[in-house]
């Protein structure tokens, strides 16, 4: 039965709150006192087919057991919050409810008394938002398209008992709705602070303090406190302090250090500054630290993770706030800490719902299986999305069989894969191959790397000409024979002089084949003349162990590798390869 | 690995590196869509990293070859292959540099060194390279000793060896059954179990029989033209695995009739295993000659030379016997006596002479049967009965 707000009140919805400032706001200010404002009730619609007074609506806050208390510190810094409101449209701009205030709990536990003070501030966010309505265009035609994008991508099928849950919070939208708390999800930081960097640690220890003063990075406290300067941080590779500054708007958030297990509410926007925190935390190699504060989420079907659950918040819209990606995130760490069976699992349950929701877009229904009005367009790129997520999943459980080390299962799964990413197919196939040459059969292999010859005739330009060498080079590996490597290798950097696979691997077969100097030469050339992508951690394994083999004096060579290193890597640098500890 | 004596000032440094294949760089990938916080940031760092795979980033076996970082185990039959450096870590130029290297096992020293001769002269910071290969045929403790020798620049002769130990152990553990069918057919079972740590390819599991037998191999079927092997798509061992490969030996002609009353132990052949591991690298092996113990036939032997697979209910149907006098001092006379059972019922007369047999000859009999029963009959088909100058047996 659709939910009673869906009809008619489309037009009223705010724009999508994933990266705008306007609902944020709405989200950061429920009241614990009971004060309503009388201009929230012109927003909520249709007063027929309310129960009367915005102050029940207020009620069903503070009586359930369900309390919010996001953004204790928003009502401190209520007037920064609605300057950035004015920027309309696509822009990215949530980080306006997170100021630079510093975190640190202090400030969280006197969020509750600051709370009276939101209250009276509360009315203006929403002229706010009548004026970003009143500048653009078509605001409602905007809102619709928007929400056909938002419509599908947030599109999920819940579990029965989460169902129920929203069916009832939609129903009973006014009055009490009890939630037990072992159905919400309550996450928290587990450690605030992981800030750190390994090649200073190194520089310290091997070049002496002057060397280590001249080494920069950027911080968490760098950076604009928003998600502007999150994605710098990402971008420039400084991944530890941006899961820092994702703590901090966490924090501003209420779900802080201490704050695992406590009633809280989710937003779009927090659910991503999780999602990145724990993504980075998985790049970084911290799987125990992603897993701690992953708990909190169970499996990411609770109701609270839903938009239904927050009908005042996001009125009319319904879907799930977890990213898909992070759906993904949250069966793959499980492989890495030694559960593959667990990830393998999760990875199908995702999978089903991928297959249900594009079965029923292909029957002419809703992603839900709701009767549903979608034009063609649409339902096509509904379709599109939702074949090209189920084809991610695919590669995801080839990849966590191969993990498992079952072969057999790992190449069917990338078969299978190759149905759902058809332009991925000759990559697939090779990978394919390659996993024959681990495993010890060549004559597979080579009947894979000629099927890639044919897949590939058909492309033109550099990148099928280069797999169908390094195919090549690779078998002749397999067949031992390191000089026919070396030159299928040499070959793909003649038409390629930057692509550093071929060059690292035509240096590791110039070793096998005796000439140790030369391929010192090769590799030292290649991480001087491009950086950037050379100093990759699998090219200075290679480089320092050879350093290694080939003098006593291998110390000094990989001191000035840390140096390299210093002028270029951000604080995620592995600095194992090194092998400098 | 590496045992080494007290150290002295020298002025070249001997390096060695076991060159296992390389292996293959693998990534974690970390995705996120468009409309996510990160944006495109999260796949354009992937597609930055040059360990993954252009075009397919979420390929998490990528094509960065990584060189071996320990030396990791060694298996009987499979090849040791070493990068031995000799580099010259002084300022002075070296003269009459030879590099030896030998492996000492416990039986036997084998010299390894592509070449003998010495090298006139090494300049500061240039090193000597050779790359040893070496296929292990011995289990357990096996030492790689590196001599170097060179003159210093001032005339003075300088020596020095360094010793590294390491441990050969047994890949396969192979278990052989021989199963005697009633026709002079021998067959060979033969279990292999992969002992090592990692997955192994089996490239070819042959019997290399002995000169009386001929052998066919029954580990792959013809399917629509093809080969295909009855060990379905697993096509690898993984660590602790077993297969069972099956072989059927035939006497060849010119030996059938000694192979009837051969006694005691006969050798049928050996098995010639290769297989290969990460990224083709190769290990081969042979079983010892394989034993058989012909079974005890006692003065007479009764074995079948043609029998129908499959025969009609209720329809006569020939069979030829071969009743063989085993002894080789005693004339046997010979007397059929058919015994017929609720399924097998004989056609012909019981009781009848078969006449003198010689001994270490045999005469074949032609006998008709028929079944009254259906399905798989394993029965004692008949009995006959001999007897010469003072011995009275019976024989099934």
């Amino acid at each position: 039965p659709p939910l009673l707000l869906r009809d008619g009140f489309e037009s009223q919805m705010v724009k999508s709150p994933s990266f705008s400032g306007a609902s944020e706001t709405v989200a950061k200010t429920p009241p614990q006192a009971v004060q309503p404002s009388p201009s929230l009730s012109k927003f909520f619609g249709d007063p027929a087919s309310t129960n009367s007074l915005a102050s029940d609506f207020f009620d069903s806050f503070t009586t359930s057991t369900f309390i919010s208390v996001s953004n204790p510190n928003a009502g401190s810094s209520a007037p920064e919050n609605l300057s950035s409101l004015s920027t309309a449209g696509g822009e990215r701009s949530p980080g306006a409810a997170e100021p630079s205030h510093s975190p640190g709990m202090e400030k969280s536990e006197a969020g509750v008394s600051t709370a009276s003070l939101e209250i009276s501030q509360s009315p203006k966010p929403f002229s706010q938002i009548q004026a970003v309505f009143a500048g653009s265009e078509d605001p409602f035609a905007t809102a619709l398209s928007m929400s056909e994008t938002d419509r599908r991508s947030d599109a999920w099928l819940p579990g029965e008992a989460t169902r129920d849950i929203l069916i009832s919070v939609a129903t009973q939208q006014y009055s009490t709705v009890f939630v037990d708390k072992e159905s919400l999800t309550m996450p928290g930081l587990k450690f605030d602070n992981i800030q750190g960097d390994a090649v200073k640690d190194l520089m310290l220890r091997f070049l002496g303090e002057r060397a280590a003063a001249k080494r920069q990075v950027l911080h968490a406290e760098s950076v604009e406190q928003t998600f502007v300067g999150l994605r710098q941080l990402i971008s420039c590779k400084n991944w530890r302090a941006a899961v820092d500054l994702c703590g901090r708007l966490l924090t501003a958030h209420g779900q802080g250090y201490g704050k695992s297990g406590l009633p809280t509410s989710h937003t779009a926007d927090s659910l991503q500054l999780w999602f990145v925190r724990l993504a980075l935390l998985v790049k970084l190699g911290l799987f125990q630290n992603a897993e701690m504060e992953f708990e909190a989420f169970g499996n990411l079907d609770q109701p609270d993770l839903y938009y239904e659950y927050y009908p005042h918040v996001y009125p009319g819209r319904r879907g799930s706030m977890v990213p898909f990606s992070m759906r993904i995130l949250h069966a793959e760490l499980q492989q890495y800490l030694g559960n593959p069976q667990e990830a393998l699992d999760r990875l199908h349950r995702v999978k089903a719902v991928c297959s249900k929701i594009l079965t029923n877009l292909e029957q002419g229904l809703a992603e839900d299986g709701t009767m549903s009005s979608i034009t063609p367009e649409n339902r096509q790129a509904s379709i599109q999305l939702w074949g090209s997520r189920l084809g991610r999943v695919m590669c995801s459980m080839a990849n966590c069989l191969l993990l498992m080390k079952d072969y057999v299962l790992a190449v069917d799964a990338y078969h299978a894969a190759i149905q759902h990413c058809p332009e991925q197919e000759p990559q697939l196939l090779s990978g394919i191959g390659r996993i024959f040459l681990q495993i010890g059969d060549i004559k597979t292999a080579e009947k894979y790397f000629q099927d890639v010859e044919k897949v590939t005739q058909k492309l033109d330009g550099l990148q099928g000409k280069t797999m169908v060498l390094m195919n090549r080079a690779f078998l002749h590996l397999g067949q031992n024979n390191f000089a026919e490597a070396h030159r299928f290798f040499t070959e793909i950097l003649r038409i390629d002089p930057t692509n550093a696979v071929a060059n690292n691997n035509a240096a590791v077969c110039l070793l096998y084949l005796g000439k140790l100097k030369d391929s010192l030469r090769q590799l030292e050339a290649m991480v001087q003349q491009d950086p950037k992508h050379s100093l990759h951690e699998s090219v200075l394994f290679n480089l320092t162990t050879m350093y290694e083999l080939e003098s006593s004096r291998s110390m000094q060579k990989k001191q000035a590798l840390l140096e390299a290193v210093a002028g270029k890597e951000g604080d995620s640098f592995n600095t194992q390869c090194l092998k400098l500890a | 690995m590496e045992v080494n004596p007290p150290k002295q000032e020298h002025l070249l440094a001997l390096k060695v590196m076991r060159l296992t294949k390389p292996t293959l760089f693998t990534n974690i990938p970390v995705t996120c869509e468009e409309k996510d916080l990160p944006g495109d940031l999260f796949n354009q760092l992937m597609r930055d990293d040059p360990s993954t795979v252009n075009g397919a980033e979420i390929l998490m076996l990528g094509e960065m070859l990584t060189l071996p970082q320990n030396f990791g185990n060694i298996f009987l039959g499979e090849t040791f292959s070493s990068y031995i450096s000799v580099h010259n870590d002084s300022n002075q130029v070296v003269k009459d540099i030879l590099v030896k290297a030998d492996l000492q096992t416990s039986s036997q020293r084998l010299n390894l060194s592509a070449s003998n001769a010495a090298v006139a002269e090494l300049k500061p910071d240039c090193c000597i390279d050779d790359v040893i290969h070496h296929e292990v045929k011995e289990i357990g403790t096996h030492i790689l000793v590196c001599a170097v020798s060179y003159t210093t620049q001032g005339g003075e002769k300088m020596y020095f060896r360094k010793f590294f130990k390491f441990q050969v152990l047994k890949p396969l553990d192979v278990k052989t059954k021989f199963y005697n069918a009633e026709t002079d057919e021998v067959f060979l079972e033969a279990q292999i179990q992969n002992i090592t740590t990692s997955p192994m390819f089996m490239e070819k599991v042959s019997l290399e029989p002995s000169i009386m037998y001929n052998v066919a191999e029954l580990n792959s079927v013809s399917q629509a033209g093809e080969c295909v092997t009855t060990f379905g798509s697993r096509a690898y061992l993984q660590p602790m695995d077993t297969r069972q490969y099956l072989y059927c030996l035939k006497p060849k002609k010119e030996f059938a009739e000694k192979a009837g009353i051969i006694k005691g132990v006969t050798v049928i052949g050996k098995l010639d295993i290769v297989w290969k591991t990460n990224l083709g690298e190769r290990g081969r092996l042979q079983t010892s000659q394989l034993q058989r113990m012909a079974p005890g036939y006692g003065d007479v032997r009764l074995s079948l030379e043609a029998i129908p697979d499959t025969v009609n209910l209720e329809e006569p149907f020939h069979i030829t016997c071969k009743i063989t006098n085993c002894s080789s001092e005693r004339t046997m006379d010979l007397v059929l006596e058919m015994c017929n059972t609720n399924s097998i019922h004989w056609c012909g007369i019981s009781g009848r002479q078969l006449g003198k047999l010689h001994p270490s000859s045999s005469l074949c009999l032609a006998l008709t049967l028929l079944s009254s029963v259906q399905g798989l009959q394993v029965r004692s088909l008949f009995s006959f009965s001999f007897w010469y100058p003072g011995m009275l047996t019976h024989g099934h």
